[in-house]
């Protein structure tokens, strides 16, 4: 088998055992990688209706098919277990050199089980697995963590994922991190955190062997020439946090909460201004050469030497959300995610619920007593300390930082049933996510499409707001297409998701990025990398198998339509300013665009699969347990 | 008979084009699509860069937008120019 060891490293870390599991070649023509293949393997691994946060959760890592080989944008990982924020599937993507060490080492994937006693860090080099002790590396920051191992092994060579001290302290949405990307989002962070497993290294030394390699090296040529290039010139130049400022034009860039979709100091947090004022360079994820991400620096104040990449998505969630207009309060606070091991986007939508329920009077000053301010803080919209305060009290669970690290939906239950509160009507979550940066009452497919995601509240995960922002459909109103739109745009995005590429690299196979565009080209790699025989047909088929295996393990976890749902706010509170006044996204909405989408996608009103359909996808022992 | 109409410029195309938004010069009765293409006349900088070579579209994922609210897609281009609130180039690609 080409581009694929055949093999799946299991780690117990109750037992300290290890042991290699053999896949057939077909197992890996269903589930490719990445996400799909991590989810499949949580699928086979996990003890079902396990607290996520117990030693039942396997932490599974699928690589990627063009790992270590010359595709472009291919040095991807996905990481999945169930996610201790929304108890369904928790699935990541990371771009880093930990996917190639992997691939050399011989492995395809790795689910680690059970829990270790102790803390332990974990080193893989090709067939030898080895248990350390962890417990000098406690505190440590992901990327000190990642330099202590390189020291204590002897090898700057070794590529390792880890956590820091939000994942020590069971943040719920907790990341792992590795290169300085992070696999964010669900809480992975935590259950590391919960296994007592600090880092898991990995060292590969042998060759990456591939089908047809003289063909495959001449279409990686081409793609490389394309992009660096104008497609991606966009990315490279001012990176994705240019979407600041076309978003606050459009009203949709989340505001105060989700209160507005403009804010006035749109021009102090948006990608030109971190460009002029605070960029240091833009650097790449492994294989990449586009290299999108905007190291960024504060020079003085009282955040001075805070420096980490900036992404629209991170930026948001601090800034224009929490009424933070001071970039460099924003850039510290995303420090402080990204070297403790956090994610951004979950932070700072938490910080911004915990500052509107200080504005509406239900926290007061004293509930934001801490070391650093015993007297508490006023904890209101636009207070750039306030913000870098809470992302350290969460990340140490200090004060109310231990309530604000279950994340939005349980720190407002916790606080609805104590103080008689209804702090869930501006509780920024879908199935326990927080949400991106786009307000979906004016990206009405958007809308459906993050309402149905197997992960929650997620941008990445549906294109559906494509559709929208582009004026392929009125983003104001809702029609009968939105449901194939929904299923096409979140199939699309899983193809990407699956083998992984990242979406940067969409319009530099031919142009377009639309399916015509890209799918024969996917074909072509992996054809010339596997000597598999992929065509438009079956490239489209990963998409749609990699989604299905995600929702199927939702279904056999408990979900019901009932889960697929919005945040409160954006079905009963219009919109009040800027582009998209007016905008809700009524019940009626909602339920009508879910009886499409499930519609589009073959299954039953409820949301459920049928057998029939699972048969058809390959999957019939899933259509066994779960198949309606 | 010709009328003014300014477009504002966000992103990329602001830094090649050097300036928050461009002013251009369009008949009474002409279309979205010369608009487009005065925007490159008034300012070379954007062709190949922002607008194509032929001055007939945009390129990537950019597009013309009304107001905020609309976006004017490519199939539209053709469309009478209609009395604008404010008229944006955005660039809209995934992130």
């Amino acid at each position: 088998m080409y581009g694929y060891s055949g093999r799946i490293l299991h780690v117990d870390l109750t037992s300290r055992k290890t042991w290699a599991e053999s896949k057939p070649e077909e197992w890996y023509k269903m589930y490719i990688g990445g996400v799909s293949m991590a989810a499949r393997l949580c699928w086979e691994n996990i003890e079902v209706g396990c607290d996520p946060l117990s030693s039942g959760n396997p932490i599974c890592i699928g690589g990627g098919i063009f790992a270590g080989t010359p595709v472009p944008v291919g040095g991807k990982h996905g990481l999945a277990s169930k996610s201790p924020l929304t108890d369904f599937l928790g699935d990541s993507l990371s771009g880093s050199w930990f996917s190639v060490a992997l691939k050399r080492a011989g492995w395809d994937g790795i689910v680690v089980h059970g829990a270790s006693d102790d803390w332990v860090h974990v080193s893989v080099d090709d067939d030898h697995v080895e248990f350390h002790d962890a417990s000098h590396l406690l505190g440590l920051g992901t990327f000190e963590t990642e330099e202590a191992i390189r020291e204590e092994l002897s090898d700057d060579q070794i590529r390792s994922s880890t956590i820091g001290k939000a994942g020590e302290n069971l943040v719920r949405f907790a990341n792992v991190t590795n290169d300085g990307r992070q696999a964010g989002r669900t809480g992975h962070g935590a259950v590391w955190g919960s296994k007592k497993l600090k880092s898991l290294s990995v060292r590969g030394t042998h060759d990456v062997g591939v089908a047809h390699p003289d063909e495959l090296l001449k279409l990686c040529y081409d793609i490389v020439q394309a992009a660096q290039g104008k497609h991606t010139e966009k990315y490279r130049v001012l990176g994705t946090v240019s979407n600041v400022l076309n978003l606050n034009r459009m009203g949709l860039l989340p505001t105060r909460n989700f209160q507005q979709g403009t804010f006035e100091d749109a021009e102090l947090v948006s990608g030109e201004y971190l460009h002029e004022h605070h960029k240091v360079k833009t650097i790449a994820c492994a294989q990449c050469p586009i290299a999108c991400e905007q190291m960024s620096r504060v020079t003085d104040g009282p955040y001075a030497g805070a420096m980490t990449g900036i992404e629209y998505e991170s930026l948001f969630a601090v800034s224009s959300n929490c009424g933070v207009g001071d970039m460099k309060a924003a850039i510290k606070a995303i420090d402080i995610c990204d070297e403790d091991g956090m994610d951004a986007m979950s932070t700072g939508v938490t910080i911004g619920w915990a500052m509107e329920t200080f504005e509406r009077g239900v926290f007061t000053k004293e509930d934001f007593t801490c070391e650093k301010y015993p007297e508490g803080f006023e904890a209101n919209f636009g207070n750039g300390e306030a913000l870098v305060t809470m992302a350290e009290m969460i990340r140490d669970r200090e004060g109310i930082g231990d309530l604000l690290a279950e994340g939005t939906k349980r720190a407002s239950a916790q606080v609805d049933a104590e103080r008689g509160a209804e702090t869930y009507k501006w509780a920024m979550h879908i199935k326990g996510l927080e949400c991106p940066g786009y307000d979906a009452r004016g990206l009405k497919t958007f809308a459906l499409g993050a309402s149905v995601v197997t992960r929650g509240a997620c941008h990445n995960r549906t294109a559906a707001y494509d559709v929208d922002v582009k004026g392929w459909v009125d983003r104001l109103s809702i029609d009968e297409s939105r449901g194939k739109l929904a299923k096409e745009t979140e199939e699309y995005a899983a193809v990407y998701d699956t083998l992984p590429l990242c979406k940067f690299i969409r319009r530099c196979f031919t142009g377009k990025a639309d399916r015509e565009g890209a799918w024969p080209a996917i074909a072509q790699l992996i054809n010339a990398t596997t000597g598999w025989e992929f065509d438009y047909d079956a490239v489209d088929l990963i998409g749609e198998r990699a989604h299905t295996i995600k929702k199927a393990f939702n279904i056999r976890e408990g979900w019901t339509r009932a889960d697929d749902h919005l945040p409160y706010r954006w079905q009963h509170e219009t919109m009040k300013e800027g582009a998209s006044a007016g905008s809700v996204v009524t019940e009626e909405e909602l339920e009508y665009m879910k009886d499409l989408y499930y519609e589009a996608k073959g299954w039953t009103k409820e949301g459920l699969i049928p057998k029939g359909k699972l048969v058809a996808l390959g999957m019939e022992d899933v259509a066994e347990e779960i198949g309606a | 008979m010709s009328k003014k109409v300014a477009i504002e410029l966000i992103g990329l195309a602001r830094r090649h084009a050097g300036q928050d938004a461009v002013s251009v010069s369009v008949q009474e009765g002409a279309t979205w699509r010369d608009v487009i293409a005065a925007m490159g006349q008034v300012s070379p900088a954007l062709v190949g860069n922002v607008v194509s070579e032929d001055g007939r579209t945009l390129l990537g994922s950019y597009v013309l937008n009304l107001g905020g609210t609309r976006s004017i897609y490519d199939l539209d281009a053709e469309a009478t120019l209609e009395a604008a609130a404010r008229l944006s180039l955005l660039d809209v690609g995934i992130c």
